[in-house]
C-alpha cells in the first residue's frame, strides 16, 4: 500500500510541478455539444455548442461595443450530407476592466453555449456524419491581449432513417395548383 | 487497514494540492506578462527591420542607431494598448531631445492592406511617433509576440535593455526609458569588457 502511495506520488510530481509546460494556458476549451446529436433524415435539430474561456481570459462577445473589437465567430462546415443555419449566439457580459476603466467591453468568460440548426435533407443516408469547424475569438486578461486564434471544433451527428415516406416519382407536388 | 487508507488519502491531498497551486502559479506568470520569449532578448542585439510606415515611407530599425528606441508591439484591438499610448506620446515629448525614440508596431491582421484603419486611429489617438505596419516576420524576430501590448526598450547601442509583455504603470514605462537612454554605446561597451 505504502509503495503504490510513493509511486502515484511520483507519476504525479512532474505534472503537478509543471504545470505550464507549453507556455500560456489554454484561452478558450471546446466541450462538446450539450447532448448528443440524431436527427431523422428529413427533419432539423438546434445544436448547442458548450465553450470554457480559461480562467483570468475572457473573449469578445459576438457583439462587441466597437468595430475595432474583433468579434466571436462561430463557423461550421458542414458534410455534403448536412446543412448548418441559424447560428445563435449568448448575450455577452457588460464588463469593465483595469486596462479600460472608463470602457464598457461586451465579453464572454467562463462557460458559454453558442447554438445552431443542422439539417439532413431528406436525401441523407443513416449514419454518423463528422461535423466540423472552428471558433474565432480574440482572448484578453486583464494586462494583455492575445492574437486572434481560431479553435477547431468538430462532434458527430447521427443521422437516423427517414421517418417520412419516400417521394414517388410522378407523385404531385404540394403547391402545385389542382387541375380543374 | 485504516492506515493505509489514511496514507492514501494523504498522498491524493498533496497531488491536489499541487495540481491547484501549480496551476494558479503558471496562470499568474502568464498574467504577469513574464514572457520567456521577450527575456531570451534580453541583452542581445536588438533584431533589425524593415517595414512601411503609416505614411508610407520605409523605416529600418538600424536607421536609429545611436537612440534610445522605446519598440511598442500593438494592434488596434487591444484595448490596454490604447491606455499605453498617450504616455507614450508624452514620452517622446519629454525625452525627444535626450535622444529617445518611440516606435509603435502595428500586428493587426495584413498591416499593410489595413493601413488605412490604422492611419485613422493613428491619428484619432494624437500618435506623434513612428507607426510601422507590422507583419509576423518582425512578430517573431522578437519572440513571438504572444501577448499585446509588448515593448522593448532598446539601448542607443541596439542592444535590448529590458521587455514587458503587457500594460504596465506609467513609471515602470518612464523607469525603462531612462535605462535605455542611459544605456551609451561607449559605456555599455565598456561594462561588457571582462
Amino acid at each position: 500500500m505504502r509503495g503504490f502511495a510513493i509511486l502515484l506520488l511520483a507519476l504525479c510530481w512532474p505534472a503537478a510541478a509543471a504545470p505550464d509546460i507549453g507556455g500560456i494556458p489554454e484561452h478558450v476549451v471546446f466541450l462538446g455539444t450539450t447532448a448528443p446529436v440524431t436527427i431523422s433524415a428529413g427533419f432539423s435539430t438546434r445544436v448547442a455548442l458548450e465553450f470554457r474561456v480559461g480562467p483570468t481570459f475572457h473573449i469578445n462577445s459576438h457583439s462587441p461595443k466597437t468595430e475595432l473589437l474583433i468579434p466571436t465567430q462561430l463557423l461550421l462546415l458542414p458534410p455534403k450530407e448536412l446543412t448548418v443555419s441559424k447560428v445563435r449566439y449568448p448575450a455577452g457580459l457588460d464588463a469593465t476592466f483595469a486596462f479600460a476603466p472608463t470602457e464598457t467591453l461586451n465579453v464572454y468568460a467562463g462557460r458559454f453555449i453558442i447554438t445552431a440548426v443542422v439539417t439532413a435533407p431528406r436525401t441523407t443516408r443513416a449514419g454518423k456524419y463528422s461535423m466540423r469547424g472552428n471558433l474565432r475569438y480574440q482572448a484578453c486578461d486583464n494586462r494583455a491581449c492575445y492574437a486572434p486564434k481560431q479553435l477547431p471544433v468538430e462532434f458527430e451527428v447521427r443521422v437516423a432513417k427517414s421517418l417520412l415516406s419516400p417521394i414517388q416519382p410522378g407523385a404531385p407536388k404540394k403547391s402545385e395548383p389542382k387541375k380543374k | 487497514m485504516k492506515r493505509n487508507l489514511f496514507i492514501l488519502l494523504l498522498v491524493i491531498m498533496t497531488v491536489t494540492l499541487m495540481l491547484v497551486v501549480g496551476r494558479h502559479a503558471a496562470q499568474n506568470r502568464a498574467a504577469s506578462g513574464e514572457l520567456v520569449a521577450g527575456r531570451s532578448l534580453q541583452g542581445a542585439t536588438a533584431p533589425d527591420f524593415e517595414l512601411k510606415s503609416i505614411d508610407g515611407k520605409t523605416v529600418h530599425l538600424s536607421d536609429y542607431r545611436g537612440k534610445a528606441v522605446l519598440l511598442n508591439f500593438w494592434a488596434t484591438w487591444c484595448p490596454p494598448c490604447k491606455i499605453e499610448m498617450p504616455w507614450f506620446v508624452d514620452l517622446q515629448k519629454e525625452y525627444a531631445e535626450q535622444g529617445l525614440v518611440v516606435i509603435g508596431i502595428s500586428m493587426d491582421d495584413d498591416a499593410e492592406k489595413e493601413s488605412g484603419k490604422i492611419l485613422d486611429f493613428a491619428r484619432e489617438m494624437n500618435l506623434n511617433y513612428v507607426v510601422l505596419l507590422g507583419n509576423d516576420k518582425v512578430g517573431d524576430a522578437y519572440g513571438g509576440v504572444e501577448g499585446l501590448p509588448t515593448t522593448f526598450y532598446i539601448g542607443r547601442d541596439g542592444r535590448i535593455v529590458n521587455a514587458i509583455s503587457g500594460l504596465v504603470s506609467h513609471s515602470e514605462i518612464e523607469d525603462n526609458v531612462k535605462k535605455a537612454l542611459a544605456e551609451h554605446p561607449a559605456v555599455a561597451a565598456a561594462n561588457r569588457r571582462p
